[in-house]
């Protein structure tokens, strides 16, 4: 909570220094800047993830049950995303199904959705995905009593494994916590291939499709 | 995106040898902690300096509401299905 809080002042102060444009745009080379770091926190997450012993051990004990869990809630997210979008005038449904596979992981799929769609949706991307981490925080003890006992790890998506983590752990059991860790790992490495899914392979099915049906 | 995908791989083959280095696992979690706030900072700045979104910011935070409630209740009840299925 404490960091999401943080990224989101970085975030806030950016936006003010930006209104009042304080560093020249034409200085600040934005889009070349923003890539060379993406790249590089992509790398930085890759090594945590390599280097947590914790998430080699979960896959070797793996069995194909406990992988259903993080594709439905990643199916889950798309579909419920892109359903929503049909009645949203400024969303496409690609846009709204990469807003969805976000799942929570806001800093990744925002910067990967400005990117290639603009900052319009981007920003749409990073407000979504901490309200769905923030909502997790305050939501999953509710979730969890009316919707089972895996609906908080459904709800925290990639953040399960860390920030929305003793929250499951408390109030779904300790059981739980290990799935949820798992959870979130492979969700975390899902993300990058859903968004590229969402806004480079489904408009090719969409199309695709009303050529055939519609 | 995907040179982004091919990089992220990389980053786990490094960091699976890396694995037992505490030192440098210590830093990279660091490096990871500042280059998320840098670019979170990088990207408020694309917005603020975009009059068109800074004018239209609560109807994005509209439609971010309404597409995290559709993302949340999918996930939530694609998960119960299968909890009913497999796992009572």
């Amino acid at each position: 909570m404490k960091g999401s809080m943080i990224i989101l002042c970085f975030f806030a102060l950016g936006v003010g220094l930006g209104v009042y444009e304080i560093i020249p745009v034409e200085l600040l080379p934005m889009h070349k800047l923003s890539e060379h770091i993406l790249m590089f926190l992509l790398f930085v997450v890759g090594v945590g993830v390599g280097a947590d012993s914790a998430s080699w051990d979960l896959i070797r004990s793996m069995n194909y049950k406990i992988l259903l869990i993080p594709v439905l809630i990643a199916i889950g997210s798309l579909v419920g995303a892109s359903l929503m979008s049909l009645v949203l005038p400024n969303i496409s449904i690609e846009e709204g199904a990469a807003v969805g596979s976000g799942l929570g992981y806001y800093s990744l799929s925002s910067i990967l959705i400005t990117k290639a769609r603009g900052e319009a949706i981007g920003t749409i991307a990073l407000l979504s995905n901490i309200i769905r981490e923030l909502a997790t925080l305050v939501f999953v003890p509710f979730y969890v009593k009316y919707f089972g006992r895996f609906s908080g790890v459904a709800s925290g998506g990639a953040t399960s494994m860390d920030t929305t983590l003793p929250i499951i752990s408390s109030y779904s059991g300790k059981e739980v916590a290990v799935i949820s860790v798992f959870n979130g790992i492979v969700l975390t490495l899902l993300v990058p291939v859903l968004v590229y899914f969402s806004l480079s392979i489904l408009p090719i099915i969409i199309d695709v499709s009303t050529d055939l049906f519609g | 995106m995907l040179l982004l995908i091919l990089i992220m791989v990389i980053g786990i083959v490094v960091g699976y040898f890396l694995r037992n280095c505490q030192k440098i696992i210590h830093v990279n979690n660091k490096l990871t902690t500042g280059s998320i706030f840098l670019l979170l900072f990088v990207l408020g700045y694309g917005v603020g300096v975009d009059p068109m979104i800074v004018s239209n910011f609560f109807e994005l935070g509209k439609d971010a509401i309404l597409l995290t409630i559709a993302a949340v209740a999918g996930s939530v009840f694609f998960v119960r299905v299968i909890e009913k299925k497999y796992f009572l």
